[in-house]
């Protein structure tokens, strides 16, 4: 046992020394991501076989567990494995804690092998540019690009090549509980910041808080908050300039919407903001189409049957629209390079399979979230999912939210300075010179 | 002095007291966490998020048939006995040899050595995603038993031979110097002399040991990715997912999850006391 | 004793697979993290050498700078609060009073919970608007002074340290094990001379068990020094990075996509606690051997 210990470690340390010599691990070739599931213990042999042999992909997919996309993935994959069932198989390796997931696609690409298949939400420019992603321009110039709404295909590309697939839509509308609405006296939502603050007011005088507010976590509700008061007041074009006026007005409104909330809202995390919002104990709030199934699950007294959305209401003299949305790409989704011909086309099948108009509407259909897809015209949707689509088609414009055209230093800083500036150790001014120094 | 002895009942009435509330004050910090736990575990989601201290309007013994049934918790568990045994006897093994030979024999670069040791506890393992994913794979054994043992193994080093060789320091030097005249030789003395004196201090490196493999979920995470070799912190993980988190499903799983830590402690605390019985070793 | 030839083979052999294995995941990542300390490296693309940059850029951060000085503050209160508990609680179960099995493993049970779970709960405790902490404060009349625990700048590190302090399971075990292994003899001798158990343990207990003693405050004080899973679940640093510590820091600069200054961060850590664990030694390590 000694003597079998000795030399296995022996050869551990060789390899770690090869590997140590690497250099940083940049520059790495990138061919070890495939390796045949089912014999995870005994020997795994690698898939980069002759041509002829059945292709295998690895997913490791967020898309799983209890999540609620999770079932019609499994059917599409599984129908997909059907149907090319002697060329192609792809295997789905559930991750379902979604902050582990991202540490580990990021380590296995730094390491530099990127997964087979893969989604993707922070920094794209970083993937887009990491030169690690399978070039899909050939096939979407083919006739694929006909699947996805108009412009959406722009967000995947990097200097004139398609190299990730938009597909889920994040949009991000205020949704009220128009019972706590009633109650304080109104029968609509306000269509002014002026109205807006009145609505709180009256809701105060009625003994319900107004808003959801968060800076536990990355803050992400409030982070919603202020995108939309950021395009509120300074239009969608405010992101050209991160030192436009309208970002320190925007963090005097966010000292404001402060007043008006649970006292446990600093600190407070998702679950916290959310959950005052399901026990209406507060009336307004800000999340996505991926919130409706929470809303109906877990939401008290029916609490469902209540909630409406609606864009931001008008800021007095800003530059924002009425209607304006705040949309981005929720996820994206890709296909890491192993310079493999046959592996490239198994992942090409692969994602075009996943992008056709039938099963994503089935998909959205089923998990209430919204796709950079055409839809075929059959869907047939939730009633908040249809009213955020025809939202989105009457909106003036559909901009980004903070975090998603913001470096990931920033959306990391953003809930500290966020807590700062809600405790009153940052002015305005403050607040935003400590997310631009981190640019 | 019949004064003097009645002011000594009176501090020792006294200090029994403290000596109880103190005691029971920390049973109740200690037990309260594993109480709520089970009870939230036994809510709705929108109770526990509404009333996090309150208790459940029914009992949802369904949140334990979903945890047990859904997430694959079963299979997940009897590979982190296999994976967290395993390491541990390695562990256990390898450290209790390096211990020895540190704590019972002066060499050159013992001091070094030992310096090293004790500075490998510090390292912080969450920086060391990227080297460890490229040693695991480089070796061929991401997605393998073999490769998460390997690695729970090596990363309880510092912290098995600094508690081993702090235990080992302390067995006498006669004890070993009379088998060293019966004829014992090196290896014959860690056997029958070492081993068993120090048994207190490698069953407690062995316990957190064993924890620490439990309960890892980082390189579980990053170097599994099959359900035949992920472990039980990733099936706890189960119930947590982007958007969302079924707080219930997951609280029951853990309750099923921490099941077989308590039986090892138990198991590995009665070791210690009967190893205990043989006779005291300090002195 | 003399070592012999026989016992230099067996030294080395001994040494020989806790050595490899700490080479392999031990010296190499660390070599490795110090390399990319040195560069700068989103992980994606090429990395440039950029010298001690990383480290220049750190230092100059408050909230690194905020994070050692958090860090610290842990180690000093773990080593010189809570393992001056466990070691009380320890000799007070070694007398077996009543149920003394029932409390050794009792005091055991947080260390086996799940990180998840505890945050959870704590996070819970400390809340503003159903928490349980402010809700025993108006119990007993203290209204006064409950407040949103983890969401004010003053009141949020010291709620995750203190809270901490008193889960002393882990501490009690090694430091019980040790006082159960003093003999018998020592105790009856001095029960022979009456003196009180208070004066036995102090007299007797204390310095017999203090090599455990003293491992445990270094174990704990490297614990406050690589503090990580609460603080990342219960805050994640906030609010206004008061509770941020140095794995944490680190954590965000390479999520942030910079892992040179994330290595730097790793690098520095390893050599405040090496440090701390020197100057542990220097003061209370001679006497023990």
């Amino acid at each position: 046992m000694k003597k079998f210990i000795g030399i296995f470690l022996t050869g551990v340390l060789s390899v770690s020394l090869l590997a140590g010599c690497g250099g940083k691990g940049a520059e790495k070739p990138s061919g070890e991501a495939g390796k045949d599931g089912d014999t995870p213990v005994a020997e795994q042999t690698d898939t980069e076989q002759p041509s002829g042999d059945k292709v295998t992909l690895k997913w490791p997919c967020i898309w799983s567990g209890t999540d609620s996309k999770a079932d019609v993935i499994r059917e599409i994959v599984d129908d997909f494995n059907e149907e090319y069932a002697d060329k192609y198989e792809v295997i789905i390796e559930e991750n379902t804690d979604y902050q582990a997931y991202r540490d580990g696609l990021r380590t296995s690409i730094s390491a530099g092998s990127a997964p087979d298949i893969f989604t993707f939400d922070d920094d794209f420019e970083l993937y887009l540019a990491s030169g690690r992603l399978v070039d899909l321009t050939e096939r979407m110039d083919a006739g694929w690009s006909d699947n996805f709404i108009e412009g959406a295909l722009e967000e995947g590309t990097f200097e004139d090549k398609v190299f990730a697939v938009p597909y889920e839509m994040g949009v991000t509308p205020i949704m009220y509980n128009k019972r706590l609405l009633a109650e304080a006296g109104w029968d609509s939502f306000p269509e002014t910041f002026d109205e807006l603050w009145e609505l709180a007011d009256d809701l105060v005088a009625a003994g319900i808080t107004p808003f959801s507010q968060m800076t536990g976590e990355n803050a992400w509700t409030s982070m919603l908050w202020y995108s939309q008061i950021v395009l509120a007041i300074g239009g969608p074009d405010v992101y050209d300039n991160p030192e436009d006026p309208a970002f320190v007005e925007a963090a005097e409104v966010m000292q404001k919407l402060f007043e008006y909330t649970t006292g446990d809202a600093v600190g407070a995390g998702a679950s916290v903001s959310g959950g005052h919002f399901l026990a209406e104990e507060t009336a307004i709030f800000i999340n996505g189409p991926w919130y409706i199934g929470r809303l109906q699950e877990d939401g008290q007294n029916d609490m469902y049957e209540q909630v409406e959305i609606s864009p931001v209401p008008l800021f007095e003299g800003g530059k924002g629209e009425k209607g304006g949305y705040v949309g981005f790409v929720q996820a994206y989704i890709a296909a890491g390079d192993t310079g493999d011909p046959a592996k490239t086309e198994a992942q090409i099948a692969f994602l075009e399979y996943l992008t056709e108009p039938a099963r994503v509407s089935k998909l959205s259909a089923h998990s209430g979230a919204l796709f950079y897809i055409q839809s075929d015209g059959e869907a047939d949707y939730e009633r908040l999912q249809g009213q955020m689509i025809e939202q989105i088609e009457a909106a003036p414009y559909i901009q980004k939210s903070f975090n998603v055209i913001s470096p990931a230093a920033v959306v990391n800083e953003f809930p500290q300075a966020l807590s700062s500036l809600v405790l009153g150790e940052f002015t305005p001014q403050e607040f935003v010179d400590s997310l631009n120094s981190k640019r | 002095m019949v004064k003097s002895s009645k002011n000594f009942r009176l501090i020792s009435v006294i200090g029994s007291i403290l000596k109880w509330f103190f005691l029971i004050f920390l049973f109740v910090y200690a037990l309260f966490p594993l109480i709520w736990l089970t009870i939230s575990s036994l809510k709705t989601n929108a109770e526990f998020m509404a009333s996090p201290f309150s208790l459940p309007e029914t009992w949802q013994w369904g949140n334990y048939v979903k945890a047990l049934t859904v997430s694959g918790i079963a299979r997940m568990m009897f590979n982190s006995v296999v994976i967290s045994v395993a390491a541990t006897l390695l562990n256990v093994l390898i450290t209790s040899m390096s211990a020895y030979a540190v704590s019972r024999f002066e060499f050159k670069g013992n001091n070094l050595l030992q310096m090293m040791f004790s500075a490998g506890v510090l390292v912080p393992l969450n920086a060391l995603m990227v080297p460890y994913f490229i040693l695991i794979t480089r070796l061929k054994l991401d997605n393998t038993m073999l490769g998460l043992i390997l690695v729970y193994t090596a990363i309880g080093i510092p912290i098995s031979t600094f508690i081993t060789t702090g235990f080992m320091r302390s067995i006498p030097r006669e004890l070993e110097e009379s088998a060293v005249i019966d004829g014992a030789n090196f290896y014959v003395r860690f056997k029958s002399v070492i081993l068993p004196l120090s048994r207190t201090g490698i069953v407690t490196a062995g316990t957190f040991q064993f924890l620490t493999c439990w309960n890892e979920f980082v390189y579980a995470n990053l170097l599994t990715s099959s359900p035949e070799v992920r472990t039980v912190q990733l099936g706890i993980r189960y119930f947590t997912n982007q958007f969302s988190t079924d707080y219930v499903s997951m609280y029951a799983a853990i309750v099923i999850s921490i099941v077989p830590s308590i039986i090892a402690y138990m198991l590995f605390q009665n070791q210690i006391i009967s190893g205990l019985t043989s006779g005291a070793v300090k002195g | 004793m003399k070592t012999t030839k026989q016992d230099k083979v067996g030294i080395a052999l001994f040494l020989l697979p806790g050595v490899a294995l700490f080479l392999a995941f031990f010296i190499f990542p660390v070599i490795y993290v110090a390399g990319v300390s040195l560069t700068e490296w989103t992980g994606f693309t090429k990395a440039s050498f950029v010298g001690i940059d990383n480290y220049i850029k750190i230092f100059k951060d408050p909230v690194f700078t905020r994070s050692i000085i958090n860090n610290i503050v842990w180690a000093l209160v773990a080593g010189f609060i809570q393992v001056p508990i466990a070691a009380l609680v320890a000799i007070l179960l070694s007398f077996k009073p009543k149920g003394w099995k029932m409390f050794r493993t009792v005091y055991f049970f947080p260390q086996v919970i799940s990180g998840i779970a505890l945050a959870t709960l704590w996070a819970a405790i400390f809340n503003a608007e159903y928490g349980l902490l402010n809700g025993i404060l108006e119990l007993v009349g203290l209204s006064g002074l409950t407040r949103n625990w983890l969401g004010t700048l003053e009141s949020a590190f010291p709620s995750v340290l203190l809270y901490w302090v008193l889960y002393i399971g882990y501490f009690m075990v090694i430091i019980f094990a040790d006082v159960q292994g003093i003999s018998e003899e020592y105790y009856e001798a001095a029960e022979i001379d009456g003196a009180s158990r208070f004066m036995q343990s102090l007299y007797i207990t204390l310095p017999l068990a203090k090599g455990s003693i003293v491992t445990c405050m270094t174990l704990a004080m490297i614990n406050g020094i690589r503090q990580f899973e609460q603080v990342y679940m219960l805050t994640n640093g906030g609010p206004g990075n008061r509770t941020s510590v140095m794995v944490l820091y680190l954590y965000k600069e390479m999520q942030a996509f910079s892992y040179g200054t994330s290595s730097a961060a790793a690098v520095v850590l390893i050599f405040v606690g090496s440090l701390i664990i020197l100057g542990l030694n220097k003061t209370l390590g001679k006497e023990t051997h």
